[in-house]
């Protein structure tokens, strides 16, 4: 444990609008949150001396962080990376923050996501952008016509198979983060959809249908992560990172199933319906002292309904297969007993990538919700997801 | 856009010519009888390097699956994109050529039928069997 006031908290927020942002350009994204992380803080911008990036879409570069040092005139950082963990990377990134700053390696650490998806990639090019990128298997899974809606798609029909799960109670998911996104003047969804709405829009891929799936969305994010003292003299209130987890398993389906490599005695633990966030989550809940039933508002990844769903699960809100049947009836809308994504999620708020995730649950532990505060919250989760089901990252934020 | 072929490399060429000669070969560990899928340099399970190339049945059951109600390829009909599990255990992306996508289930049995993409490439399918 570092010393008192050496404990590494989030002391800035940026979160610029996100949306259909035509004419918008990756950098000036990352540049725009970094800029509104650094004056929400107050802090002087030579104290920065940690970056860390995850790159773009397309015009990616391996050292995207030198990038955006430059165009903020951040000269000299005592740590950097352009992290490479996909959505899952800005968990992984506070968690490398925190590390940073509680080792004394850096003062304090700018985090930041940016990209223009929606309108920086020209029509009909995504897929074979999304190829080229690289993000998924080429030889063994991509000829086959893999997508992520489908993959994520063959996770919830082995879910439905096993468990019983239902296409109404994963509608539940996505009535909850649009009701939230509502209430959120900057959200890209915002009209209230029902159950009924989920279930008559179109299929994407079965059982996934279009409002299960979170739309493709520019946006950006940035965090500012230094010690609790140095916050101190900074403008907001800080946020206490009270425990951070993580952990990857693979890229294809076929391992992800079988839990190849694992120790025999662990391959029952882990499958397709079945993913290690489990062991994220003993880290992060471990390392806070607290359990899943103390968080006060969950704003947990949300690339799909059943990306939720799982989580659920795996994070031990309830035994593994009962995500269903805890995700109906309104418990995750705010009133009920897990207020989830009350920013609205990818599924509704939007952007991309999970920065967006992080930066509400801080906003939730500074009282800054507005209309979606949850009363008296003291304890936020936040999760990111990536590839999918197969790379998590978890931080339990406190109120200070 | 018509499928993305793969582009053998030296460690899968094996399996792809096993697929052009319709008799589908895989890896399968000497020490613990593992069958390895994609293409290893060591056994997943025992980190074994003694992998000998062996003829599977080409049968097996889905294991998961899901219908793309728009096809990312130019094919006719709905794609149906398929986790299998090979009756050697091993695991498989492929799909299941099927006039029926309906029926398709999860459990179903399975066999592989193969599709020549190419001069070069044969990909395993599978259909109901
Ligand atoms: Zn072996």
């Amino acid at each position: 444990m570092p010393h008192p006031g050496a404990e590494a908290v989030i002391a800035g927020l940026g979160e610029p609008p996100v949306g259909r942002l035509t004419g918008s350009n990756p950098t000036e994204l990352h540049v725009e949150a970094a800029m509104l992380a650094i004056e929400d803080s107050g802090i002087d911008k030579h104290d920065i001396d940690g970056l860390m990036t995850s790159g773009t879409f397309l015009n990616d570069n391996i050292r995207h962080h030198m990038i955006i040092g430059e165009h903020l005139g951040l000269h000299c950082k005592t740590f950097c990376d352009t992290l490479r963990t996909g959505g899952q990377s800005y968990l992984n990134g506070v968690q490398i923050a925190k590390w940073a700053v509680e080792t004394g390696q850096c003062k304090a650490v700018l985090l930041l996501r940016g990209d223009n998806i929606l309108t920086g990639v020209p029509k009909g090019t995504g897929l074979k952008a999304y190829i080229d990128y690289g993000a998924h298997p080429l030889e063994f899974e991509v000829p086959f016509g893999i997508t992520v809606p489908g993959v994520y798609a063959m996770v919830a029909q082995r879910h439905m198979h096993e468990f019983g799960t239902t296409s109404e109670q994963l509608a539940a998911i996505a009535v909850a983060c649009r009701k939230h996104a509502s209430m959120n003047p900057k959200a890209f969804k915002r009209e209230p959809i029902t159950i009924a709405d989920v279930l008559e829009s179109p299929m994407v891929s079965t059982p996934l249908r279009l409002l299960d799936c979170s739309p493709i969305c520019d946006g950006a994010g940035a965090l500012l992560i230094t010690s609790l003292e140095r916050a101190r003299d900074l403008k907001t209130k800080p946020v206490r990172i009270l425990g951070t987890g993580q952990a990857q398993s693979y890229y294809h389906l076929a391992h992800l199933a079988r839990a190849t490599g694992a120790r025999a005695e662990d391959k029952a633990r882990f499958g397709l319906t079945r993913t290690v966030q489990s062991v994220a989550a003993e880290q992060a809940f471990g390392r806070a002292g607290v359990k899943p039933s103390d968080i006060d508002v969950a704003e947990l990844y949300d690339s799909f309904t059943i990306t939720v769903l799982l989580q659920l699960e795996d994070l031990g809100y309830c035994a593994k297969g009962e995500g269903g049947a805890f995700a109906a009836g309104g418990r995750l809308e705010l009133g009920g007993e897990l207020p989830v994504n009350t920013h609205g999620g990818l599924l509704s708020f939007g952007s991309s990538g999970g920065i967006n995730h992080i930066i509400e649950a801080a906003r939730q532990m500074r009282g800054e919700g507005g209309e979606r505060q949850v009363p008296n919250a003291q304890l936020a989760l936040a999760t990111n997801v990536s590839a999918v089901a197969s790379n998590h990252s978890i931080a339990i934020l406190g109120r200070d | 856009m018509s499928r993305s072929l793969p582009v053998p490399s030296k460690i899968s060429q094996p399996f792809w010519d096993s697929c052009k000669a319709e008799r589908m070969q895989l890896q399968r560990c000497d020490d613990c009888g593992t069958y390895a899928y994609y293409p290893v340099y060591v056994c997943p399970e025992c980190a074994s390097r003694a992998l000998t190339w062996t003829k599977v049945s080409g049968a097996g059951t889905i294991h998961t699956f899901t219908v793309a109600a728009r096809s990312s390829f130019d094919i006719a009909g709905p794609l149906v994109v398929a986790l299998v599990e090979l009756d050697e255990g091993a695991m498989m992306v492929s799909n299941i050529i099927t006039n029926a996508p309906e029926s398709v289930h999860i459990g179903m049995p399975v066999r592989v039928r193969y599709e020549k993409a190419s001069d070069d490439i044969t990909l395993p399918l599978f259909e109901p069997s």
